[in-house]
């Protein structure tokens, strides 16, 4: 009886590890970003503040422009989750907030992922946070080294 | 206190440019102030609006390209004071059972100015909010913008009212005394004219160079006077011709009548008949006269009477004496009347002398020529007679009384170119006189009176 109670739960929490990592594949989020100027590498922190507006330019000189989903998609609600910190109404008052005070252009907001790729791609200086981008059309920007954050 | 048409016209004039320039002093600026405060409000408030919505848009949609370019819109505008978005906090009871909202500013432009979230606008800020309302944030945005814009756009607008108003006041000035001038001259011009008229100038004309009402009336008084002119020259021809006929009528009045008499009669239309107490009637008579006249032709002896008569006419009046009449070849004159004078016998004698001398020359001419002259007769009276006229046709100024018929029983009594007079004128004359007494000789009617024969003075 003990053993076959064991080997449920032992079942159990294998299940739950494995709906764990899967779950946890779901969430890895990707940055892609333009061809021109925008770099193939950056640190975890150095995407942190390019995403929350404290770094407005390029070192070329081209401006940083930030494409994010809704937050009301998933993959919006894991980046602002993640990479912000914040919750969705959290995010947008924060940036409403900066755009009030024309500290930064605010980022362009999109409701389908090949909406912001294309929207990337197309826009110079652009940075955007997808997931499972098409690798062989985007350019991945590594994070720590990293595709997946 | 009379006021001229010039000062009526300027005080008109003025009264409406004054009235225009305190409408544009006073109403203009105030109106213009009015709608200027209006539109500020209007445009504050729509950028309130625009704002809000972009707000709206940006925490609903995460779309913020609205508010951003709103926001730089507004940014841009130099009379921004500031702009914030007001978030009404909910605060709930102890049991959280209720809850109040309280206004925080959640953020503001420039960030360096602490909003109060109640504020409101006063004279140096007009303070305009739009409510709106999202899932994740409900408030207004407060929108201030500094009022100095209006100040300056006020005091430009009283400048240009001032300026416009001494313009309005200066040009109305210079209208009213064009105008005064324009219709003040030409009447002054008229009066002064009309005077001149009056007073019997009918050479006066006024220019009129305006085709308007008063040029109108000068062409219109030019033409008056020019008809004044020529009815004037009518009436002084006719009159002139009046004069004419009446010099031409008054001869032939005093032709007729004494000059006091015809004088009478035209002052008063009637001559009263008069006594003189003393007068001398002369009577002359052509002896043989209807013999002689049968064996002449009427025009020869027409003008024979018309030659001697004519002689007498001028005989007598030198001499002061009145004609009466003619009847036939008899011819009567009187002396003393129709103006009473003492020297009349003797007059009527000088002019009986005188006639006898004339046609004693006229025979002996006539004589010469183997003509037949006339022998005149004279005879001469004095007494009392009345004068007058009678009749309402043909005039005639006539004597009457017993004096009459005694001079012309003189006359009859008399010889041929021989004065024969009464013994009452010789008593008067034989001082001065040659005369000769014939002695009593009887006549018709009045018995046998004295008579004398006048040869000549001595």
């Amino acid at each position: 009886m003990k053993q076959t109670i064991f080997k449920y739960i032992l079942t159990l929490m294998i299940g739950l590890l494995w709906a764990s990592s899967v779950n946890a594949q779901d969430d890895q989020l990707v940055v892609i970003g333009n061809p021109e100027s925008v770099p193939s590498e950056l640190d975890l922190q150095q995407l942190r503040s390019i995403l929350k507006g404290e770094k407005l330019r390029w070192n070329d000189g081209s401006q940083v422009v930030i494409a994010l989903m809704k937050t009301n998609t998933t993959i919006g609600n894991h980046t602002s989750k993640r990479l912000y910190n914040m919750t969705g109404n959290e995010l947008n008052k924060y940036f409403l907030a900066l755009v009030f005070q024309g500290k930064v252009k605010a980022p362009t907001f999109f409701n389908s992922t090949d909406e912001l790729a294309t929207y990337v791609s197309q826009t110079p200086g652009a940075i955007g946070v997808l997931q499972n981008p098409n690798e062989k059309v985007l350019k991945i920007i590594l994070v720590d080294g990293k595709k997946q954050i | 206190m009379t006021l001229t048409v010039q000062s009526k016209i300027m005080l008109t004039v003025l009264s409406v440019v004054l009235l225009f320039a305190l409408f544009i002093i006073f109403y203009y600026p105030a109106r213009q102030e009015s709608l200027l405060l209006e539109n500020y409000n209007t445009e504050v408030e729509n950028y309130a609006n625009t704002v809000a919505l972009g707000v709206k848009i940006a925490l609903t949609e995460e779309n913020f390209e609205g508010v951003e370019m709103a926001l730089n819109y507004v940014r841009d505008d130099a009379r921004l004071q500031f702009v914030s978005i007001v978030q009404n906090d909910s605060i709930w009871n102890s049991e959280h059972t209720d809850y109040s909202t309280s206004p925080t500013v959640f953020m503001t432009y420039p960030d360096s100015i602490e909003v109060n979230p109640n504020a409101v606008s006063n004279e140096d800020f007009i303070i305009k909010s739009t409510d709106f309302s999202t899932p994740i944030m409900s408030g207004k945005i407060m929108l201030s913008f500094s009022t100095d814009e209006i100040v300056k756009g006020r005091r430009q607008i009283r400048t240009a009212s001032a300026i416009a108003s001494f313009v309005v006041f200066v040009i109305g000035l210079l209208i009213g005394y064009w105008l005064a001038k324009n219709i003040s001259m030409p009447v002054l011009a008229l009066r002064d004219a009309a005077n001149k008229v009056g007073m019997g100038d009918l050479t006066q004309s006024v220019k009129h160079r305006s085709g308007d009402e008063i040029g109108e009336l000068g062409v219109a008084f030019n033409k008056m006077v020019q008809d004044l002119s020529h009815a004037r020259k009518e009436i002084d021809h006719r009159a002139q011709q009046l004069t004419v006929a009446k010099q031409k009528s008054d001869k032939l009045l005093l032709n007729i009548l004494p000059s006091e008499t015809a004088e009478e009669l035209k002052i008063t239309g009637e001559a009263k008949a008069k006594y003189y107490d003393s007068v001398t009637v002369l009577f002359t008579d052509f002896k043989d006269f209807t013999p002689i006249s049968e064996k002449m032709s009427a025009n020869k002896l027409v003008t024979e009477l018309h030659h001697c008569f004519s002689k007498f006419d001028h005989i007598i009046q030198k001499h002061n004496i009145e004609k009466i009449k003619t009847i036939g070849d008899a011819y009567m004159c009187v002396g003393g009347l129709p103006i009473l004078n003492q020297t009349h016998p003797f007059d009527a004698v000088n002019a009986a002398l005188e006639i006898r001398d004339c046609m004693l020359e006229y025979r002996e001419a006539k004589l010469a020529i183997g003509e037949i002259g006339f022998d005149v007769r004279i005879g001469i009276h004095t007494g009392p007679v009345v004068a007058g006229i009678v009749g309402i046709n043909k005039f005639a100024y006539d004597i009457w009384g017993s004096t009459v018929n005694t001079a012309s029983r003189c006359e009859e009594a008399s010889k041929p170119n021989e004065i024969n007079i009464s013994a009452s004128l010789y008593e008067i004359i034989k001082d001065q006189y040659d005369c000769v007494q014939r002695g009593k000789i009887a006549v018709k009617g009045l018995g046998e009176i004295s008579m004398y024969f006048v040869k000549g003075a001595k």
